[in-house]
């Protein structure tokens, strides 16, 4: 469990100002626009800041504490930190990156090293200098340097954000999976929503210091708190199995039923889809196809929520969906919780997030 | 007309080095080396440069760490002082250090009580060397770790690396260039040393009569001499300079990040 009490650093113009916890085994994502204090956040808990109030405890450890003046040096925290950009060492070849961290007779440094290289697939490369080494393969290796000190608590600070769209996707899956192996508290920072939807288990929206709302993936699309949550959550991401593609395009056999189309081509296996809450029509159950949208998947409303001049429907449909109409249609299809719908949109709107 | 410009400025600037090599045969030149002003220069040169650098790069490497990873009070006018060498007449700065470390000087009896003699010694030719050419490996060290990301830095201590570790081990390694570039600035300003040598610690051949002092004093009697040691001289400038042209593109260390 990392715990992070009554935090508060000054940035500038405004306040870092949270508390926040991380079960062990469990993704955190905090989720905001640059310059809302996120990264300032994982420097704390690393002890490359210190607090100016607040206390950042792993476990038994008490790490930081303003009010006794604890503060653990950050060599002896044993933060699995990835660092935006990497920060690989330019003058040492990958395997001594890994190893960097790593302490005793130097032979198995080198072993440990070259299994954890392999385990990202990188054993090849061992010998290769930072610079040689493309975008992916940088990632991996800064995540195994993270690794190899057997950290107590990961911290990624927008890990994906510097790859290419081309290896996004394996990089997203392979991290997803090295997150749930290390079985450690981990807290993930983006502005990325879909990067935080797809990798954690929960997602706290952060703006200007403070978190405005917490919760899962599906409840932030359902019901956000307010237009600058729904504007940032910005897409709903659903997940399921692709099948084979064909000229009209991708069918998605979706987790917990249905089947939508995507125009996207992908290669069958698992995938995320994501669709913009806006796109979704809502249509009486048992409506037939009278339009050019394919995709028609039946849904019950879980909640209505209204966001100025729009309503945030939260549906269910097998797994969290969220459509967006005007007041005007949810009092003319007088939409309340608990009422089955069709959640209708086109393939074009749908969009493959990972391959 | 700006090649013309051009043409003139590089023409000024390379004539008078050329002309030390056409003015006497080589044959003239090696057999001046021979003699015995000649040796005691260049080794006396090279033994109080080298040492003067040894010197710069333990206390210096340090310093400029500190001046570019940390921000405190004071650190503006700490770089400014550093500096000062650079713009101080290189006479002034000898007879600054004759008043502060001469036998009358304020440090001079201290220094006196533990037993350094500095003034008309080798030891002081190496405290004149070193006062005037610290400050050029300090800034270039100091803007070579200026240019280190930070984020490498921090990275070794989350990775378990002391702060001392992590100087050793991450900052210098991937520095090098710009230290190596700033050695050799520095050892080129101690090798051509003139001014506070002579008011310091005088022109005694064999114990402080470098190459500088002692191609002046050839100059009167032996032509050949000093321009023998004006070429070796040239010859080891030009070797500094092209280190300093090919680690600042970053050649031949392997260490530089694109």
């Amino acid at each position: 469990m990392l715990s992070i009490e009554g935090l508060c650093q000054g940035l500038g113009d405004f306040e870092l100002e949270l508390t926040l916890e991380v079960p062990t085994g469990s993704c955190l994502a905090l989720v905001g626009p640059s310059g809302a204090g996120k990264s300032s956040l994982l420097r704390c808990v690393a002890g490359l800041s210190r607090l100016d109030t607040g206390r950042v405890r792993c476990g038994e450890d008490l790490w930081s504490d303003s009010e006794s003046g604890v503060f653990v040096a950050p060599e002896d925290r044993r933060c699995g930190y990835l660092f935006q950009d990497y920060a690989l060492f330019p003058h040492l070849s990958a395997w001594r990156n890994v190893a960097y961290g790593l302490r005793g007779p130097s032979a198995e440094r080198h072993q440990k090293a070259l299994d954890l290289l392999d385990r990202f697939g990188l054993a090849a490369r061992a010998e290769a200098k930072p610079r040689t080494l493309s975008g992916g393969e940088r990632q991996r290796v800064a995540l195994a340097r993270a690794l190899a000190v057997e950290p107590s608590v990961l911290l990624l600070d927008e890990p994906l954000s510097a790859l290419d769209a081309s290896t996004r996707g394996r990089a997203t899956r392979e991290l997803g999976a090295t997150i749930e192996a290390a079985g450690v508290p981990t807290l993930l920072v983006t502005h990325d929503y879909e990067e935080a939807a797809i990798l954690a288990d929960e997602i706290g929206v952060i703006a200007e210091g403070r978190i405005v709302q917490r919760g899962t993936a599906g409840e932030l699309a359902a019901r956000p708190g307010s237009a600058f949550v729904a504007d940032l959550v910005g897409s709903v991401v659903l997940s399921g199995r692709a099948g084979t593609p064909d000229d009209a395009g991708t069918p998605v056999e979706l987790d917990g039923g249905a089947t939508v189309w995507t125009t996207d081509q992908c290669e069958p296996g698992e995938v995320a889809l994501s669709v913009h809450p806006w796109e979704i029509l809502i249509e009486p159950p048992g409506s037939l196809a009278a339009g050019s949208a394919r995709n028609r998947v039946a849904a019950r409303v879980a909640s209505v929520t209204r966001l100025g001049s729009r309503v945030r429907l939260g549906l269910d449909a097998g797994q969290p969906l969220a459509a967006e109409v005007t007041p005007q249609a949810v009092s003319d299809l007088g939409l309340a919780p608990g009422n089955e719908v069709l959640a209708v949109w086109k393939a074009s709107a749908t969009r493959i997030v990972t391959r | 007309m700006l090649a013309a410009s051009l043409a003139v400025a590089i023409a000024f600037l390379t004539i008078p080095v050329a002309a030390i090599f056409f003015d006497a045969g080589p044959s003239d030149l090696v057999e001046a080396l021979g003699d015995d002003t000649t040796i005691d220069a260049l080794r006396l040169s090279l033994v109080t440069s080298a040492v003067a650098l040894g010197l710069i790069i333990l206390v210096g490497t340090p310093v400029a760490y500190l001046l570019a990873t940390r921000r405190f009070r004071g650190r503006a006018i700490a770089i400014t002082l550093i500096e000062l060498p650079l713009v101080l007449p290189p006479a002034v700065a000898g007879v600054g250090l004759l008043v502060a470390l001469g036998p009358q000087g304020f440090l001079g009896g201290i220094a006196a009580d533990a037993g350094i003699e500095l003034v008309f010694q080798t030891a002081g030719v190496v405290v004149a060397l070193t006062f005037v050419a610290s400050p050029f490996y300090i800034r270039q060290a100091q803007s070579a770790f200026e240019a280190l990301d930070p984020s490498w830095l921090e990275a070794s201590r989350t990775l378990g690396a002391s702060e001392a570790r992590t100087f050793a081990r991450i900052a210098i390694p991937a520095a090098v260039p710009g230290l190596v570039t700033g050695g050799a600035l520095a050892w080129g300003r101690a090798l051509g040393e003139f001014g506070a040598t002579l008011v310091f610690a005088g022109s005694f051949q064999g114990i402080t009569q470098t190459a500088p002092l002692a191609i002046v004093e050839l100059f009167g009697s032996d032509l050949n001499g000093a321009l023998a040691l004006s070429a070796v001289l040239i010859a080891f400038a030009a070797a500094l300079l092209a280190t300093v042209k090919l680690t600042s593109r970053g050649r031949g260390f392997g260490l530089v990040v694109d």
